[in-house]
């Protein structure tokens, strides 16, 4: 059963304005996401930078709790399309509590922005 | 913590200011304290992060995102003055900011 679901939209143009500002990673980056995150990411390039904001603010969303921050849930990218997720462990007492027993996460990718959708399953 | 005088709000005023005018490609004069962050400037998440950003290197502040986050959930902001006044709250205050 869904127990909740969170979307973001990005637009492509204005986050690499905001990230890759004059062709360097801002700093951020270092506020949002995890280092085994900036590794990963810097594998698959910008989009994955993108996609993983977006993630975090459409869990976020989803979980709506005020204790959790975004370097509380990292994704790592597998490839492209597959992907793994992981919590800290604040944030595993929180889904625990609230019975969460999965997490499904969704891209879509459009000209212009990426579009996140995060369900929570318990 | 920090000493906030008229001086450093109106600072942070010109640099939240010069911030909107910026990314939402308006005039300067077009933006007032009590212009709607989201109804008039469009405003968003990605936005709100980069002012903090630029204070935190502007200040040398001492502040975790979480901490500002959860103040904001707690105070949202509706109008650039009141950004204007949690920039200068999270400047003065720092990590204590959720003691207020």
């Amino acid at each position: 059963m869904v127990f909740s679901c969170g979307i973001d939209i990005e637009e492509k143009e204005r986050f690499n304005k905001h990230y890759f500002e004059r062709g360097r990673l801002s700093d951020l980056i270092y506020d949002i996401f995890t280092t085994k995150e900036i590794e990963n990411f810097s594998i698959f390039g910008k989009e994955a930078f993108l996609k993983g904001f977006s993630f975090k603010e459409a869990f976020y969303k989803a979980i709506n709790d005020i204790d959790v921050g975004f370097k509380d849930v990292e994704i790592i990218f597998e490839d492209e399309n597959r992907f793994e997720i992981s919590f800290s462990k604040s944030t595993r007492i929180i889904l625990d509590r609230l019975n969460i027993s999965d997490i499904k996460g969704y891209f879509q990718e459009e000209d212009e922005y990426v579009i996140s959708k995060v369900l929570l399953i318990n | 913590m920090a000493q906030i005088t008229d001086k450093t709000r109106d600072e942070v005023k010109e640099v939240v200011i010069d911030f909107f005018a910026e990314e939402c490609e308006i005039e300067v004069d077009e933006i007032s304290e009590e212009s709607s962050i989201i109804g008039d400037l469009d405003g968003d998440s990605l936005m709100f992060l980069e002012l903090i950003e630029i204070f935190k290197k502007k200040y040398n502040l001492n502040i975790e995102l979480k901490t500002i986050g959860k103040f904001a959930v707690k105070n949202p902001v509706q109008t650039v003055g009141e950004l204007i006044d949690m920039q200068l709250l999270i400047i003065e205050h720092e990590n204590n900011i959720l003691n207020l």
